[in-house]
């Protein structure tokens, strides 16, 4: 497991370490986690990768976005146990 | 036919035949006397030659001559009767006769003179003169004839049968008496008859000797001049009738038109000349004066005149009321009306001055409108008391709005009624009437004209006067109703003019036909007549968002009107509006539409605070949730750690608890903030509400094993899907679940149902729980209310629960109502709208992935949150 501190890090770390799961919050620094993700999306080598958006924004065009980029889903983070996420991301990791 | 009768007849033909004796005019009669007494006279200077040369003495010649000379004398004194002169004249004549019959010693053919005489005699036509020439003829043939017939006959047949000759000489004279008497007659018919045309006839008529002297003059003729007939006689035309020219000066009388007809032959006709009468009064004449040609000479001329005073006047007034009629059309306000009219009737009918007085003020006084006075009248006294005048009874105008009458004043110096006398009197004015100004039965005012001369009253002016108080009447109220349209029309125009929002009228094609000032101002444009020129489509034109104008007209035609439709407008400059319209349909009285009206509001600015607020709301949402996430998964942490002491343990748990607590208060407050600002983006589907309940059920189903709830869930028949958004339903079946479960003591019994009511589907969930107090029953749905025996259960409320509820069920076209006792359990209800068959979708779809996976991944809560709208 990788984590980064903002956006810019967390692409790098994408491309170099080329993850199964990515969890991706949408309000970060340097780079924002919309853009982050089209930025996933454009590339070939982390294209086929799964994000999964975890964040406590919900405004709907922001979903709306997620949805048309081709995120795997979206999680607000205060309405989830990470019981729960452990549950959800073992569940992706192993379907 | 017996004798008598035939006698009757043949004397009653004898009298028609005989004349009557009318008496012949005078200046005919002294004409004919004139030249009967230069024959007598030439009778009375021939008797001594005819004496002298018949062989008669001079002193006997003489002597018989001063006879006839004394009787021409007598016939000729002026100043004598006629019938006397006429007698003498007659006397001397036929003495002439019988004088010159002795004379010749009965020379028979002298008796001619006798029938020559005779016959002169019935130029008088006056029976005393010839009555008496017969009788003297008859008395001497019979007197002197018997009694020395030497004197009268002069042969031997005679001298010895003096009384046959006598005869003979009488019936002759019989004969010529007869046919003199007819003459005299048919003479005497013919003038009466002319003098009954003459008589009769409307027009003067005089006729007019050669040397330009009246000869004859008719009883009209007598009338309108104020001459007699006779008086007229013998005088010259020109001065009898006081000619002159219509603008004032005489006619000099060598070149008097009239008197053309005699002294050049030229016929005169002129309607518009004046005649004077003998009392110095004028009249407009008409008149033709017509030479007399006799013989290819001049001999007189006949003139014939009218009085056109009456047919001027009825012209004036047809004049004045004709200018009137243009003057009111031609007005556009009552004063300039009034003042046209006033100059009409002034102008037209002769009067100087004059003023419109209309009823005005809650006093009802009259007051005067407008004052006019013929050009050169100067009347600056009676103006300056006029404009300033009011009337209330008095006054001729007074006088006249009270009775509603037309009413005359022959001169205003006498009378003491009239407030303005002074004035009057100042500017010498004199005659006056006044009429009513009428609208039907009221009256509204009253115009007064004024004359500086004394002029008697004129019943027909007056009436006649009437309809053009009626006209004036007609054209205030008109011009009334006008201004009072104008200034209604004024302010309506005003409120259009500077009306804050936009006004409109558009039609069903898309142009406008109205627009106001600000509806140009909002979208741009310099003025109301540059927006409706520039738009020939709106909805291309106007509407950012294509459709929208066609969404607009497609509610207007199923509802009639709209309110508070929100569109994004294009400026003009290039950028967005948002305007909010609400506009009805008009319809013409057969339900054809006419066009579109309504109002627009520029709400670019709320849709911007709007926006703020949304951000705001996000903003805080992500600001709150981001520490309380942390909090609430460290503590997770925390309570998997290993050796934590139990009453830490407890604690930790406790501090989960209240951060959940904290999350879902703020959720439940973000979930408010969106429905009540409309933002909550629904997502109709077909939701099987039995289906959604089982799976409520189950994520509560730590909670009824907790309280060990007895729960069922019981679905009546085949109940149809509902339509509505699964997120938000879900929330109301959750949060009625949860209330049941949690304000039930542990070990209750909590029920279900579902059924299917006509066209809604009824949801219910009863409890057995602690039942809500009656004074709270009507707050339930409020917002923060929390019943009192609520709290001592569970200090965990947040109150906005139900609110929730109700704002979800509503908006969703539902209904939500409970029924409860306190301690004797609650049931709550919600209905939803049954899903139409033909816009069922698989609950599966959801157009959101985002949504589905939130959904099987977390908390019902999670769900909602993320499905929402900002």
């Amino acid at each position: 497991m990788t984590t980064a501190a903002d956006g810019v890090e967390g692409l790098q770390a994408a491309r170099a370490a080329a993850p199964d799961l990515i969890l991706l919050d949408l309000l970060m620094p340097k780079l924002g986690g919309l853009d982050v993700l089209r930025a996933l999306k454009a590339d070939e080598r982390t294209r086929p990768i799964p994000v999964l958006i975890l964040s406590n924004s919900s405004r709907q065009q922001d979903v709306d976005e997620i949805g048309r980029l081709g995120a795997a889903g979206y999680m607000v983070k205060a309405n989830l146990s990470l019981q729960e996420l452990g549950e959800r991301v073992s569940g992706m990791l192993g379907g | 036919m017996t004798a008598t009768a035939v006698a009757e007849r043949l004397l009653d033909r004898i009298r028609v035949a005989l004349p009557e004796g009318r008496p012949l005019p005078d200046d005919v009669w002294r004409r004919r006397h004139r030249v009967i007494i230069a024959v007598l006279w030439l009778h009375a200077a021939a008797m001594p030659v005819v004496g002298l040369a018949t062989g008669n003495t001079a002193g006997h010649s003489f002597f018989e001559a001063g006879i006839v000379a004394s009787i021409a004398f007598v016939a000729s004194l002026p100043g004598r009767g006629r019938k006397l002169r006429a007698a003498a004249a007659a006397l001397g004549l036929v003495t002439s006769s019988g004088l010159l019959v002795h004379f010749s010693g009965g020379y028979i053919e002298a008796h001619f003179h006798f029938f020559v005489m005779v016959a002169l005699m019935t130029l008088y036509q006056d029976w005393v003169p010839f009555l008496l020439a017969i009788g003297f003829v008859v008395a001497h043939h019979a007197v002197v004839g018997t009694l020395d017939p030497a004197s009268v006959y002069n042969h031997p047949a005679a001298l010895a049968h003096p009384w046959v000759w006598a005869g003979i000489h009488a019936a002759f004279i019989t004969a010529l008496s007869a046919v003199c008497l007819v003459c005299w007659r048919f003479n005497e018919q013919l003038r009466a008859r002319f003098e009954l045309i003459l008589d009769a006839a409307g027009e003067g008529i005089c006729g007019i000797d050669r040397e330009g002297r009246v000869i004859f003059a008719n009883a009209a003729a007598a009338r309108m001049t104020g001459w007699t007939a006779g008086e007229l006689i013998g005088r010259r035309p020109h001065e009898a009738f006081g000619h002159f020219q219509p603008d004032g000066p005489p006619h000099a009388e060598a070149a008097c038109p009239i008197e053309d007809a005699w002294r050049a032959g030229l016929a005169r006709h002129s309607a518009g000349e004046m005649f004077r009468r003998k009392d110095g009064r004028s009249f407009p004449v008409e008149y033709v004066s017509t030479p007399a040609v006799d013989r290819g000479q001049v001999a007189g001329a006949v003139v014939l005149f009218s009085d056109i005073s009456e047919r001027r006047r009825i012209d004036r007034l047809r004049d004045a009321q004709h200018a009137v009629t243009r003057a009111l059309a031609d007005s556009a306000t009552i004063e300039e009306g009034a003042g046209r009219v006033l100059a009409a009737l002034g102008e037209g009918l002769g009067w100087e001055a004059g003023g419109l007085w209309l009823a005005d003020g809650p006093q009802r006084v009259l007051c005067c409108v407008r004052m006019w006075a013929a050009s050169g009248a100067a009347v600056p006294d009676f103006a300056e008391a006029l404009q300033h005048s009011t009337f209330t009874g008095i006054g001729l105008p007074g006088r006249v709005w009270a009775s509603g009458e037309p009413a005359w004043v022959a001169d205003l110096a006498q009378d003491r009624d009239f407030p303005g006398a002074g004035s009057t009197a100042r500017d010498s004015l004199h005659a006056s009437f006044g009429f009513p100004v009428r609208l039907g039965g009221q009256v509204l005012g009253v115009i007064e004209l004024f004359s500086r001369e004394v002029r008697e009253p004129d019943a027909e002016l007056l009436g006649a006067i009437l309809s053009v108080g009626s006209q004036v009447g007609q054209f205030i109220e008109r011009k009334r109703g006008e201004e009072a349209l104008r200034q209604a029309e004024a302010t309506y125009r005003d409120i259009f003019d500077h009306a804050v929002e936009g006004i409109f009228q558009t039609t069903a094609d898309g142009r406008f036909l109205k627009a106001n000032p600000a509806l140009a101002r909002l979208y741009g444009y310099d003025s109301p007549e540059e927006l409706t020129a520039s738009m020939t489509d709106i909805g291309r034109q106007l509407y950012a968002d294509p459709g929208r104008r066609d969404e607009f007209l497609r509610r207007l035609e199923v509802e009639g009107s709209v309110t508070d439709f929100e569109s994004r407008a294009r400026h003009k400059g290039g950028s967005i509006v948002w305007i909010s319209e609400s506009s009805r349909a008009v319809r013409d009285a057969a339900g054809a539409l006419l066009h579109y009206e309504g109002t627009v509001r520029d709400i670019t600015e709320r849709k911007r605070v709007e926006e703020m607020k949304s951000d705001f709301v996000s903003f805080v949402t992500h600001q709150l949730r981001t520490p309380l996430s942390g909090v609430k998964w460290l503590l997770e942490l925390a309570a998997q750690q290993d050796g934590v002491p139990a009453e830490a343990g407890s604690l930790i748990e406790d501090a989960r608890g209240s951060a959940d607590r904290l999350i879902r208060l703020v959720n439940e407050l973000l979930d408010i903030a969106r429905l009540e600002s409309g933002k909550v983006r629904i997502d109709l589907t077909a939701i099987a509400l039995d289906e959604l309940t089982r799976g409520v059920l189950d994520d509560v189903g730590g909670l009824i094993r907790e309280r060990a709830h007895g729960v069922c869930l019981e679905v009546a028949g085949e109940v149809p899907p509902v339509s509505g958004d699964a997120q938000l339903v879900r929330q109301v079946v959750l949060n009625l679940t949860s209330n049941a479960l949690k304000y039930t003591p542990p070990g209750g019994r909590i029920t279900i149902s579902l059924r299917q009511d006509a066209d809604v589907v009824r949801w219910a969930v009863q409890d057995s729980g602690i039942g809500i107090p009656a004074d709270a029953q009507s707050r339930l749905f409020e917002k923060f209310y929390r019943a009192d025996n609520v709290t001592s259960v569970d200090t965990e409320g947040t109150g906005l629960g139900l609110y929730l509820v109700r704002l979800i069920v509503e908006r969703l076209d539902g209904r939500v109502w409970f029924e409860s006792a306190e301690g004797g359990g609650t049931t709550f209800f919600f209905t939803l709208p049954i899903a139409r068959s033909d816009k069922w979708e698989p609950t599966e779809h959801t157009s959101l992935s985002s949504r589905t996976t939130a959904t099987s991944g977390g908390p019902a809560r999670q769900a909602f949150a993320s499905a929402d709208t900002e």
